[in-house]
């Protein structure tokens, strides 16, 4: 009778043992996987926010050149507008010059 | 020991194990989710602080785009601007040929022709010289008598200045060759404008572009 209480008490320890070592190998699976995730979860989050930043600075490269196409044409019809003013201006002392330069050079030899 | 005692420590042992078992799965569960959350926020640390770095080196190049966009157009519209300048100071000097052109049609002009070819011919050193002078020039009526005396006393070299053949391919003034080639002095009117123009240009700029009303 004794002998039988003391089989059935350790088949439960048994049986305790070989659950408590099938969770020990669970435990370990789930660590190493988890180091295994824990790479991929850093390349990728390193990846996602580098890729933003990356984005982020192209967004802002892109807008420099458009800012700088903008202040160029700005200059460039600045320029424009010069050089009408200079055309304007010339034009009605083409012939004063002239004349004052052919009268310097003449009256240098004279 | 009765069986349900029996029973109630078979339970027991069964029931403290898968306890144990759970609470050792649950750890590992919680030292994983640890491993993944540090891993996340290390990835996470690491790339804002190359991140921040990276969006700073862009904000330095679009910096240095804007900047050097503007400074090449400011050049630019420089080289634009002077180049008109250029441009119309050399149609005063076209409009000045003209006047001289017609100038040399005139009496006044002799004397002036006279004093070019005696100017040329002391720079030349004197001695036996050909004036080159155009097909139109060549037909006055010159002192090269005088001028050679001129010459002669200015130099101390006996001169003799004789009209050449070849007629000059200028508007006007003379070209100064010794009878060997050797030596030539360019005074014709082309020539004066050009020997002036440094100290034209500067006036006519201010002539031009200087605004009168």
């Amino acid at each position: 009778m004794v002998d039988r209480v003391l089989a059935k008490i350790r088949d439960a320890e048994k049986k305790a043992e070989e659950n408590l070592a099938e969770a020990l190998k669970q435990a370990k699976k789930i660590e190493r996987e988890a180091s295994i995730e824990a790479m991929r979860v850093y390349d990728e989050t390193y990846a996602e926010i580098k890729k933003r930043a990356r984005e982020k600075a192209d967004e802002i490269v892109k807008k420099a050149k458009a800012d700088a196409e903008t202040e160029a044409q700005k200059i460039i019809a600045q320029a424009e507008v010069e050089v009408k003013k200079l055309r304007e201006t010339a034009e009605r002392n083409i012939a004063k010059a002239a004349e004052q330069v052919f009268k310097e050079i003449i009256s240098f030899r004279g | 020991m009765s069986e349900s005692r029996q029973e109630a420590l078979i339970e027991k042992i069964l029931h403290d194990a898968k306890k144990e078992a759970d609470e050792t799965i649950e750890r590992s569960r919680k030292t994983a989710q640890g491993v993944l959350d540090e891993k996340r926020e290390e990835a996470k640390k690491k790339a804002e602080g190359e991140s921040e770095s990276l969006v700073k080196a862009s904000e330095g190049q679009a910096r240095s785009i804007v900047e050097s966009s503007i400074a090449n157009s400011r050049i630019r519209m420089n080289w634009v601007i002077l180049s008109e300048k250029e441009k119309i100071i050399e149609r005063v000097f076209g409009e000045v040929k003209k006047k001289l052109r017609e100038f040399t049609r005139t009496n006044e002009y002799d004397k002036i022709l006279e004093s070019l070819i005696e100017e040329g011919a002391v720079a030349a050193g004197g001695g036996e010289l050909q004036v080159h002078l155009n097909s139109y020039d060549c037909q006055r009526n010159l002192a090269l008598d005088q001028l050679s005396d001129n010459v002669e006393k200015a130099t101390g070299v006996r001169t003799m200045l004789r009209k050449a053949t070849d007629p000059a391919n200028t508007i006007g003034g003379a070209l100064i060759k010794s009878k060997d080639g050797k030596v030539a002095v360019d005074n014709s009117l082309e020539a004066v404008i050009e020997s002036r123009r440094k100290d034209l240009e500067p006036k006519i700029s201010t002539l031009l572009f200087t605004k009168t009303d």
